[in-house]
């Protein structure tokens, strides 16, 4: 467990050194200020052609735009987990750093678990920080807060975590740069296949709609996400959202509870493999 | 028990043998060089050593240990060929990491890691971000983080590559250094000056087969010397420096004339290129284990 820590530990160190940390918290509080005075200007919107805007039609569309950000968000993680994993393991056997850690009294899966932690520990604050941040100021110039905000960072974390595993797995055996690659391609895959099963889904096509839940259960990415979506959903909101409606943002139902299991195994099985090649690869 | 022990160690790539049924013994304490010419399997034998590359057939111990054993990596100094250290980072901060993860005592470490800083000659630069480093001194700092610690078996990966003439001195002299402790030194390099100056013993590999192996005094042949009369010319073989003076002591006593005296030895060199030229043989010259006293 030391060992792991202390690999870990040099994973967050070397974000901060490398102004990772800085930069991407520059950006978020400027990206955040902006939205802010967007989410302000609907939220003291009050005629549209001579009308008065009801209050519930500006909480949706708050409700609506917050889903928005949070899936600009899960896009920025998504990038942000296929990068920092395939760098932090990819680039490291690929240069050579790596030559001088693995002979030290250390285990192989300590090394590719605490990177994996390192990286998790930064994708998960970036994520608790940004929606902190993001739900803050929506909350503060308008007035609403999602139902579950907590779960909706969770499962945001969760879609990034999922990511991550993928691409240091895949980074073991493939160059930093192709491990990246395959993962944002399958990301955009999942996503692809939700928007089609929900497409399935209104015209009946059952064999569409089991390809693509097949999809999701491969690469578990968009399954995730829309549970996140959901999560954010307010009541008024489900109850606009007709039976015929395809939205990727507005899921009509969350996964179910098995979904989540299965998830959860998936993750520790593609690390569980990713250990195992690494233990076995010649560096 | 031997430093490193190693039997019929083998590293097979698809359909190329990278490194054929390796076996050598190399006694504690002693420098040993690993000679070859580029693509011999050098490193490739270190990294197994090391546990970086997985053997196809063979086995291995390091000080005392199965290959990978944590407990001998604990005792282990290593230089990879290819050395680049975290350059975001700066040297006392890459030398803390390894001492956290030797386990050092912790009492010890500030102290251990000026020492080894010292050694290397980069005192005056511990604070510096290693991305600010030259290539000779990032190789330095890899020769403070393999000797961090007193390991008893340092490994170096060719030390010198990046290193000017001041550099390659400073190496020599660290690894009369480790040899002075009692450190056991494997010394992979093709600088054969390098090697000639500080090891006791060597072994020659190409296309990954030990083909010559010993200590180096039986490798390179028993010295002997050239006499120029002022008549003609003889070469006497067999005779150590000490011997010369007698030699030609009994000259003169005979009454020859005598223009110059020569000392002749074949140098490493000279050795090392007879044994790349030459054909493979079956067996390696010297007894493979006749160096492990």
């Amino acid at each position: 467990m030391r060992n792991l820590l202390l690999i870990a530990s040099l994973t967050l160190r070397e974000a901060a050194r490398r102004r990772l940390v800085l930069a991407a918290g520059i950006v978020t509080i400027a990206l955040v200020a902006l939205t802010a005075f967007g989410f302000h200007s609907l939220a003291t919107m009050h005629q549209r052609g001579g009308a008065t805007i009801a209050r519930h039609d500006v909480l949706v569309a708050t409700s609506m735009l917050e889903i928005m950000m949070a899936f600009m968000f899960s896009f920025v993680l998504a990038l942000g987990a296929a990068f920092l994993g395939a760098l932090s393991l990819g680039s490291e056997i690929e240069n050579g750093t790596l030559l001088a850690i693995l002979p030290r009294p250390l285990r192989r899966i300590e090394v590719i678990v605490g990177k994996w932690l390192g990286n998790a520990v930064l994708l998960a604050l970036y994520a608790a920080g940004t929606s902190a941040l993001e739900f803050g100021a929506i909350a503060a110039v308008t007035g609403y807060t999602p139902p579950n905000p907590v779960l909706s960072v969770a499962l945001l974390v969760a879609q990034a975590l999922v990511l991550l595993t993928l691409t240091m797995s895949l980074s073991v055996r493939l160059s930093a740069i192709a491990a990246g690659f395959v993962t944002v391609v399958l990301y955009g895959l999942a996503w692809m296949a939700g928007i089609v099963g929900s497409m399935a889904d209104v015209f009946h096509n059952s064999g569409v709609r089991d390809a693509t839940t097949l999809v999701s259960l491969i690469i578990p990415s968009d399954g995730i996400w829309r549970a996140a979506s959901f999560s954010m959903e307010p009541l008024i909101m489900r109850a606009m959202v007709s039976a015929n409606d395809v939205n990727p943002l507005v899921p009509k139902v969350p996964p179910p509870n098995l979904y989540f299991v299965w998830c959860a195994m998936w993750l520790l099985v593609v690390l569980g493999v990713g250990v195992r090649s690494f233990q076995t690869r010649d560096i | 028990m031997y430093a490193i022990e190693t039997r019929e160690l083998t590293k097979i790539y698809g359909a190329r043998t990278a490194v054929d049924s390796l076996t050598v013994r190399i006694a504690r304490g002693e420098v040993f060089g690993f000679l070859g010419p580029n693509g011999a399997g050098k490193t490739t034998a270190v990294k197994m050593l090391l546990g970086l590359v997985r053997p196809s057939s063979g086995h291995a111990a390091l000080l005392g240990s199965p290959l990978g054993s944590l407990d001998a990596r604990r005792k282990i100094g290593y230089l990879p060929e290819l050395f680049r250290y975290q350059e975001w980072l700066t040297p006392h901060e890459i030398l803390h990491w390894h001492a956290a993860v030797l386990r050092l005592h912790a009492a010890k470490w500030r102290d251990a890691i000026e020492e080894v800083l010292r050694r290397v000659g980069l005192a005056e630069r511990g604070n510096d971000r290693v991305g600010q480093f030259s290539k000779g001194m990032q190789q330095r700092l890899g020769l403070a983080v393999a000797i961090l610690g007193e390991p008893e078996l340092v490994i170096l990966d060719e030390p010198t590559s990046a290193l000017d003439p001041l550099g390659r001195a400073d190496v020599r002299a660290l690894v009369q250094e480790l040899k002075s402790r009692g450190t056991t030194v494997f010394l992979n390099s093709h600088l054969l000056t390098e090697v000639e100056s500080v090891c006791d013993s060597v072994a020659v590999i190409t296309g990954g087969c030990i083909r010559a192996t010993g200590p180096i005094d039986r490798l390179l042949g028993r010295p002997g010397v050239r006499v120029t009369f002022a008549n003609g010319t003889s070469v006497v073989e067999d005779v150590p420096n000490d011997e010369i003076p007698a030699l030609v002591a009994s000259y003169v006593a005979k009454g020859a004339a005598i223009v110059s005296v020569v000392p002749i030895r074949q140098t490493l060199e000279e050795r090392f290129l007879e044994i790349v030229r030459s054909e493979p043989l079956a067996q390696p010259v010297v007894d493979r284990i006749t160096h492990a006293s």
